[in-house]
């Protein structure tokens, strides 16, 4: 694990495995508590990012070890954001129409994900060998 | 900010079984959860209450689990009731319409007598 810092800028670099999950949300549970984010815009950071990351891992990468995640966590006066760079096949999060309850098992994650968080993703293309996707919060003042 | 997760199962009588999760419940850790309740299934239990008061997160992994055994469990003539939830938690569950099909009650003993008491 790989972190940098600089003012309100966080970087890190995950194994892009399941068991990693828990690492990710302590990495941006952590900074968003050192950096005064609302327990509820941290959690709905952390729960848009849960989801985006296990599909990613799941359907872009599709379990195969070695791979990795690179995740930035930044804040401004308005907005608390995690970008995610990986080079998995690109897999359109955004697209993912808002469904109604059903009782399939999968694909939920991205309808709350887009709930609680505004995400914009931005598929490896020309020279950029790696996806983007970029999740955001506004900021708050309270809880 | 401990992570782990722990899926505990205690009878209660009468053919109820009570789920006690703790911790955080993801697609690392649903697999866990899964394997319990399919456990469950197959011995014919399946009149479950799934206790939330410790549990910290789920993700729309944890929640797929109980989406994919609602129907067997039913058909079966059970039930799988959740009680105690958190606000994150109950925030979550309504966002996915949780509440138009499963049983939520606010404590334990509301899921127990839901069980008790036969239903119309």
């Amino acid at each position: 694990m790989n972190i940098t810092s600089k003012h309100q800028r966080v970087e890190c670099t995950f194994p892009a495995r399941l068991e990693a999950l828990k690492d990710i949300r302590l990495f941006i549970e952590m900074h968003c508590m050192q950096w005064g984010v609302s327990k509820r815009q941290c959690w709905a950071l952390v729960l848009a990012c849960d989801e985006i990351c296990s599909n990613i891992i799941r359907h872009g990468y599709r379990l195969i070890d070695g791979e990795t995640l690179s995740l930035g966590l930044s804040m401004d006066e308005h907005s608390c954001s995690v970008t995610i760079r990986d080079t998995a096949p690109p897999f359109n999060p955004v697209r993912m129409p808002r469904r109604e309850f059903n009782l399939a098992r999968s694909g939920h994650g991205l309808d709350l994900a887009n709930r609680v968080a505004r995400i914009v993703y931005l598929p490896k293309r020309g020279r950029r060998c790696y996806n983007i996707t970029s999740i955001s919060v506004p900021i708050v003042e309270t809880d | 900010m401990n992570q782990g997760f722990r899926a505990d199962l205690e009878p209660k009588g009468k053919g109820i079984f009570v789920i006690r999760l703790r911790g955080y419940l993801d697609a690392y850790t649903a697999p866990q959860l899964d394997t319990l309740i399919a456990g469950l299934l197959e011995q014919n239990s399946n009149r479950i209450i799934v206790d939330c008061a410790e549990l910290d997160y789920i993700s729309s992994a944890g929640l797929g689990v109980f989406m994919a055994y609602i129907e067997p469990i039913r058909a079966a003539g059970g039930d799988l009731k959740f009680c105690s939830l958190n606000e994150r938690i109950a925030m979550i569950m309504d966002m996915l319409g949780f509440q138009h099909i499963f049983h939520i009650t606010e404590h334990f003993d509301q899921a127990l007598r839901a069980f008790e008491i036969p239903s119309d």
